[in-house]
């Protein structure tokens, strides 16, 4: 498994890719424990590129989802493949994550700009 | 640095704690006219989190338990052990209780424990009746349940809330299936459909349900004996992943 991530202030960007089972959670339950310390606690998680989830891969982003909330954030989730939205419908993750499509829509739900960094063209 | 004594050691504890799990699966299976009922659980290499129990007390309908705590491990066993025992609890001593009580009950005893320990464990509790021949049950993110009706084709039920230790507060409900003579339900855990191929492919829900539809005309053992084997044969014989757990009833009317 492979992680990347970005900030997007004030939203903390995870991005994963290959499988996220018991043996390749450690690092993303690392990055996710820090995002997820301090005010606020924006979080979006890009499952894109994840082929697989197992049960810890989900423990971890259910626990990272109530430290998230109990800073008042939130953990989003977004581009689930076929078998891992199976995976959240068959356990009812569906109904306790928000789930979006495209990584801008978990960003924008949060209520931040797209691209704040673009300047606006007064002119 | 792990030495060849502290693997030895740890190899030799694993062992031990696989046989306590195994110790506390149910000894004998429950008895009812007109209602075949068959369980049994192959354990992966690593020690894992599945669990089944029948609750079988004397004026109370059978209640049937599947679960399967997250993780793999030590503390995937332990929880094992505690989830179990608080079902079972809930089960034998509140006064009556429907399926959705057990779980909603379980669930806020255990919330905290599962959070502090970045768990959650799925439960499936139903309880038989007989007047009418049915299951009440409540799913809390289990799967795979499927359900056959006699000669017809075979469905997923899925859960309607989801696993015990995700939120303080479990919105589970019950749910009733009645049977049928010739039904099927099948109650595995998720080592079944995620068992894979030489391929990474998964034997999954459609190899599940198709092996149901099959052999629902066997005699429930016969059932679980096929599903084992029908996984084990796209595995390849490869040692499994994840614990595989099948509960199967099948009621033949009286």
């Amino acid at each position: 498994m492979e992680l990347t991530f970005k900030n997007q202030p004030p939203v903390k960007i995870l991005n994963l890719s290959g499988s996220f089972t018991n043996t390749t959670v450690a690092p993303a339950r690392q990055w996710l424990e820090e995002a997820t310390t301090d005010q606020p606690a924006y979080v979006v998680v890009d499952l894109s590129a994840v082929r697989f989830m197992d049960s810890t891969g989900l423990s971890t982003l259910v626990h990272a989802l109530k430290r998230a909330r109990a800073l008042r954030g939130d953990l989003r989730l977004c581009g689930l493949q076929q078998p891992v939205r199976m995976i959240f419908e068959m356990t009812r993750l569906d109904q306790i994550f928000e789930i979006f499509n495209q990584v801008d829509d978990a960003i924008q739900a949060f209520g931040v700009s797209e691209q704040p960094w673009v300047d606006k063209d007064e002119g | 640095m792990v030495d060849n004594y502290d693997l030895a050691k740890l190899q030799v504890e694993i062992e031990l704690a696989r046989r306590v799990q195994q110790s506390l699966l149910p000894k004998e299976l429950p008895q009812r006219a007109g209602l075949e009922v068959w369980a049994a659980t192959r354990s992966a290499f690593d020690i894992g989190g599945d669990f089944y129990d029948f609750v079988d007390t004397p004026d109370r309908p059978l209640t049937i338990v599947v679960g399967d705590v997250s993780g793999k491990g030590m503390a995937a066993a332990l929880f094992m052990a505690v989830t179990r025992r608080v079902l079972r609890t809930q089960a034998n001593f509140r006064a009556a209780p429907s399926p959705q009580t057990i779980v909603r009950y379980t669930n806020a005893e255990l919330y905290a424990d599962f959070t502090n320990s970045i768990m959650f464990s799925t439960a499936f509790v139903g309880q038989y009746h007989d007047a009418p021949h049915s299951l009440v049950y409540a799913n809390a993110g289990h799967s795979p349940v499927i359900y056959c009706p006699r000669g017809g084709k075979a469905q997923v039920l899925q859960a309607n809330a989801t696993a015990l230790g995700v939120i303080p507060k479990s919105n589970v409900a019950d749910q009733e299936l009645v049977f049928q003579p010739g039904d099927v339900l099948v109650i595995g855990t998720d080592g079944l459909n995620e068992a894979r191929n030489g391929e990474d492919r998964m034997f999954g829900y459609y190899g599940l349900k198709t092996t149901v539809e099959a052999t629902a005309h066997l005699p429930a053992h016969a059932i679980v004996a096929a599903l084992f084997e029908a996984v084990e044969r796209h595995s390849s014989g490869d040692t499994a992943q994840d614990d595989q757990t099948l509960v199967v009833l099948k009621y033949n009317g009286k």
